[in-house]
């Protein structure tokens, strides 16, 4: 290759495979969920009683198989429920649960790392405390318990999940924190009069962006894989309402039979859960390349 | 005392920074770190006081001591500590945040690492002026904007939009310049603000400096270990060693006929550009500096003078006037021998 087009090559780097490939499936996920209900080909609920457990149309051109077809592109289920549509809707559940559960885990997560790593002293003791504390916590009995006493609801699997899922935010926001708090911007800041609110709301906060979307983009994927556990252990939304953990425990009667019932929503949760962990990955080299902690 | 500052009527200026017996130390593992000891000086409208002194001598502890930026581990003790008529001693937190930015200000040394990099210069400049004074964030971006002007910045206002990575050393350093004026303090403490750039740059910005100091007439210390920038910026001269000021006086007569042995061996250390067999052997100083670990007991300076004597053996020694608005930490100073008959009971 020429030095020309080397030289070329680095004023216009090619988008990382990465970015491209997670992003490309988060947002086909997302605008599919979103739109689900303009989108999907068949009410999800529609029972069709003489077209039930249509295979997939790849068994008309693999297997030959008659009932197969280009109408029901992914099959129907045992009920004759079309299950394009019913993975489209299927997506709705876990991504609004994994994005609450975010939220609020973002929340508690990043303001307890903050401000144990800025106060340091008995503030850190005491919340480095409760991060061990929570660390000990088996995620998968306390949501269980938190379940069987409230009652398998969006709300409570979201609270749930958030109020359990914020240890990755508080230790490394902590350590970044400590880090940052040492920069000689944080001092000049002082030295121009900032409070301890101003440093931390503009020169900790905005200098901490970075990790937080790395942990972030991570534990997006972590709170479907854990709703999907849920669902699938019917502690999760109960039917008629459904999501993909839910889809594959009604599959699991017919695995040995119809297998792809199970395998469909199964692939959907791996690639979504690849793409979030893909997107974290990016994010990690690109701020360690922009030199943030 | 040798920092008294007289008007042009040659009426006695009430100083803006006032410091006297000022101590810090640190307590460390190994014991008590002794960062400074009696430091005292003042500081008048209009004037510049370089603290000179090599790494760990204690010079930046000072500047943060004014500063109240000192670790909270670290024990301040002063007879006097008072900008612009206020005490800071034991000034709480919040009233602290109030005098820094408005009436001292502090310039780094290194301007890429004290500014933010993740907000615009922009809105870091507004930022320190909105937070001290009521006024809205277009008044504090025009005046951001002349003060980058009154800097020689081309195109200041398109600078405001610029994130620091976008700007060069010298460009940073400005900013940080016009961030410490935004409020237009009294004070300006600047440590070793220019030891970061480039010769030709260090020499636009202590140029601007000395500009606006008198412009403005501030009050400004500078930090630094570089004596040419030293005789260039400042009109009274602090040599520190090792946590205690040895000698204070005038730029020109410290630097022409230093009365602290250490001040002549650290003028005699600057390598003088002359070739050939007249070239001198540039000058070094034996030893090592001393620890600061323990009570003073003698000179400071004992271990590595020439001159060292008995007297400079039995206990530590005065910071005394040498007239002249000079002083000297010295018994054997010739100054404080000739200009001073009333000390040599004490030398002899």
């Amino acid at each position: 290759m020429s030095a020309v087009a080397a030289a070329g090559g680095r004023k216009r780097p090619h988008p990382d495979w990465k970015l491209v490939v997670s992003l490309a499936i988060l947002i086909a996920v997302g605008v599919m969920a979103i739109c689900a209900p303009w989108l999907a080909p068949f009410d999800p609920e529609a029972q069709q009683i003489l077209n039930r457990r249509v295979p997939p149309v790849w068994h008309a051109w693999l297997y030959g198989d008659a009932k197969a077809s280009l109408l029901h592109p992914l099959g129907t289920d045992a009920l004759g429920r079309d299950y394009a549509s019913r993975l489209m809707h299927g997506a709705r559940v876990p991504l609004l649960i994994a994005f609450s559960a975010l939220a609020v885990s973002g929340v508690i997560g990043v303001t307890l790392g903050v401000v144990a790593g800025y106060y340091r002293g008995w503030v850190d003791t005491v919340i480095s405390t409760i991060i061990a504390a929570r660390l000990g916590l088996p995620i998968m009995i306390v949501s269980i318990t938190a379940v069987a006493l409230y009652g398998a609801s969006l709300l409570t699997i979201s609270f749930v999940l958030g109020l359990l899922l914020w240890d990755r935010f508080a230790v490394t926001v902590r350590a970044a924190t400590i880090q940052l708090r040492e920069m000689e911007y944080v001092e000049a800041a002082r030295a121009t009069g900032a409070s301890d609110s101003n440093i931390l709301l503009h020169e900790i906060l905005p200098n901490l962006a970075p990790v937080i979307a790395v942990i972030a983009a991570l534990e997006v994927g972590q709170a479907i894989l854990l709703e999907s556990v849920l669902s699938f252990l019917g502690l999760g939304v109960q039917p008629p309402d459904f999501s993909w953990g839910l889809m594959i425990a009604e599959a699991k009667v017919d695995i040995f039979f119809d297998p792809w019932l199970a395998a469909l929503p199964g692939v959907c949760l791996f690639v979504i859960v690849l793409a979030a962990n893909l997107l974290s990955e990016w994010l990690e080299i690109r701020s360690m390349r922009l030199g943030s902690p | 005392m040798a920092g008294d500052s007289f008007d042009a009527a040659g009426l006695a200026v009430k100083p803006v920074l006032e410091i006297e017996n000022l101590a810090i130390r640190f307590p460390t593992r190994a014991g008590l770190l002794h960062a400074a000891r009696g430091v005292s000086f003042s500081l008048s409208k209009g004037e510049t006081l370089a603290l000179v002194g090599e790494s760990g001598c204690g010079k930046t502890s000072v500047g943060l001591a004014v500063m109240g930026l000192l670790p909270k581990h670290a024990v301040v003790s002063a007879d006097r500590l008072e900008i612009a008529g206020t005490d800071i001693r034991g000034m709480s937190q919040s009233r602290l945040d109030r005098i820094r930015g408005s009436r001292v200000a502090m310039v780094f040394q290194n301007a890429m690492s004290a500014l933010n990099p993740t907000l615009k210069v922009g809105t870091q400049l507004v930022e320190v002026m909105t937070r001290h004074t009521d006024c809205d964030a277009r008044t504090a971006r025009a005046r951001a904007i002349s003060l980058l002007e009154r800097m020689k910045v081309d195109r200041a206002a398109e600078r405001l939009g610029h994130y620091p990575h976008q700007l060069s050393g010298g460009l940073r350093q400005r900013v940080m310049l016009a961030m410490a004026l935004m409020c237009r303090p009294e004070v300006i403490i600047a440590d070793e603000p220019t030891t970061a750039l480039d010769v030709t740059v260090q020499a636009e910005v202590l140029a601007l400096l000395k500009e606006l100091q008198q412009e403005l007439g501030l009050a400004v210390i500078f930090i630094t270990h570089d004596l040419g920038v030293v005789s260039y910026i400042s009109h009274r001269v602090a040599v520190m060693y090792a946590g205690e000021v040895v000698e204070t006086g005038p730029t020109p007569e410290v630097i022409d006929n230093p009365a602290h042995p250490y001040s002549g061996a650290l003028l005699a250390s600057v390598p003088r550009f002359i070739q050939g067999p007249a070239a001198p052997r540039l000058g070094v100083i034996p030893g090592a500096v001393p620890s600061v670990m323990h009570e003073v007991t003698s000179c400071v300076f004992l271990d590595r003078c020439t001159m060292a004597a008995d007297p400079c053996r039995r206990g530590p020694i005065d910071l005394d006037d040498a007239g002249l608005g000079r002083a000297v930490r010295c018994v054997r100073s010739p100054l404080r021998e000739t200009s001073h008959p009333g000390t040599e009971g004490r030398t002899s």
